[in-house]
């Protein structure tokens, strides 16, 4: 009788064991899958900026024009791809589809000569994820390049020994005419450095959605 | 009897002093900036430090606030945070003198400037008819509503970096001469940079 007792209380013993071990492994994989899918859902978002960027064949001079369906394409895309990776309930998405739109119009009608040809993360090197039940914090510093080109005067005709007081409104405008008028060369911008980027997601219908993001530039690399 | 106590010689001195500069602290000095002279400031001290103030790792609202001050001829405003005093061995200055924000805020809110503008990617073109030299630029890097940078349109000129013309600045943290104002052949993310003038008066 008492072997049975102790036979019972030792299987009883071992099932608890069991299952926790289960519980605890089970938890962990969630977490761990969890994770995988904030650091997917992060390298998405900033993936973004690469499609903003047009086809190579309007890349090459950034007075090629764009056709408008081109435009309204990459709208959409970059519109779409907010949606999939930001959070409608903060103004973030918003925001952003703002800024991608803006990047998408901006280059298309550049009001500067410039036009972006590529821009690449080369490494993201995730600093801290953190995840408390449905909400996750994520730092990470993100090593990038940005290559543009630009069309700018081959001459420098500019009368440098002007007085600030000088430099009137209307000065500045007979110097654009005169920039107008000069022969230009294209040449190609591309700086390289890392942002560091702060996340904040949150769990929407039981996928990540990021409700706020923020950077800045690491000591070296601001512009 | 009465005892009357005399006060000693240097607490009177003291007194005085303190009664002095407190004077000066909130006198107002009604002054007209001097863009020429900020200008002018900014283009000697762009790729160096002055070695008269002290030095930051991220400097460019010290440098633009410097030139403000010391080539602008703008008075400090101890009160609102826009100062930078040496006293004995060590340094004191405001939130406004040395922080973008707290700068921009500063010149707008204390009736200090006027607002010329604010620019986003698509219509920061190299040449800009609203600027003129002595305006000081403040720079949101990331479109959050916080100015993380500021600098001072100093020329029109060519670029010497980039080769682009237009209007130029000069600036502090990445020291840079004659740079031209939006920043895009140095920004590695121009499309979320959001940039505001105003004009200190």
């Amino acid at each position: 009788m008492k072997k049975r007792k102790l036979f019972v209380l030792g299987l009883l013993a071992l099932i608890t064991v069991v299952a926790t071990i289960i519980g605890y492994n089970a938890k962990s994989i969630q977490q761990l899958n969890n994770e995988e899918e904030i650091k997917r859902v992060v390298k998405s978002a900033l993936n973004i900026y690469s499609k903003s960027v047009y086809p190579s064949e309007y890349t090459k001079s950034p007075d090629i024009k764009i056709p408008s369906q081109l435009i309204d394409r990459k709208i959409n895309e970059v519109t779409q791809e907010c949606e999939k990776y930001y959070s409608a309930k903060s103004g973030i998405l918003a925001n952003k589809i703002k800024v991608f739109q803006t990047a998408v119009l901006g280059d298309a009608y550049s009001p500067s000569d410039i036009r972006t040809v590529e821009w690449k993360i080369n490494n993201i090197k995730f600093l801290e994820t953190r995840i408390e039940g449905d909400t996750a914090t994520v730092i990470a510093d993100v090593y990038c390049e940005n290559k543009m080109v630009a069309l700018i005067p081959i001459d420098n005709k500019i009368n440098e020994s002007v007085k600030p007081e000088e430099m009137t409104i209307e000065y500045q405008k007979r110097l654009y005419e005169e920039t107008q008028k000069l022969p230009k060369k294209l040449v190609t911008y591309n700086p390289k450095g890392v942002m560091r980027y702060y996340f904040n997601l949150a769990k929407e219908n039981g996928i990540w959605k990021i409700t706020s993001e923020n950077f800045n530039y690491l000591p070296g690399y601001e512009p | 009897m009465i005892v009357t106590k005399q006060v000693p010689k240097y607490v009177t001195l003291s007194l005085i002093l303190t009664l002095f500069l407190s004077f000066f602290n909130c006198v107002k000095v009604d002054a007209y900036y001097s863009s020429g002279g900020a200008v002018r400031y900014a283009d000697t001290w762009a790729l160096s430090r002055n070695p008269d103030y002290p030095n930051f790792d991220k400097d460019c609202t010290n440098f633009v606030s410097q030139a403000l001050h010391e080539g602008g001829l703008i008075p400090f405003d101890k009160q609102r945070g826009w100062y930078c005093e040496k006293v004995l061995w060590w340094w004191n200055w405001g939130q406004a003198w040395s922080v973008a924000d707290s700068l921009r805020y500063w010149l707008l809110s204390a009736n200090n400037a006027i607002y010329i503008g604010r620019w986003d990617y698509n219509s920061q073109s190299d040449f800009n008819f609203l600027l003129k030299p002595g305006d000081v630029l403040f720079y949101d890097w990331n479109s959050d509503g916080t100015y993380d940078h500021s600098a001072i349109v100093v020329v029109y000129a060519r670029d010497p970096n980039s080769g682009i013309n237009g209007v130029l600045q000069d600036q502090h943290t990445t020291d840079r001469k004659w740079a031209i104002w939006h920043l895009k052949p140095y920004n590695l993310n121009p499309w979320s940079t959001i940039i505001i003038a105003v004009r200190p008066q």
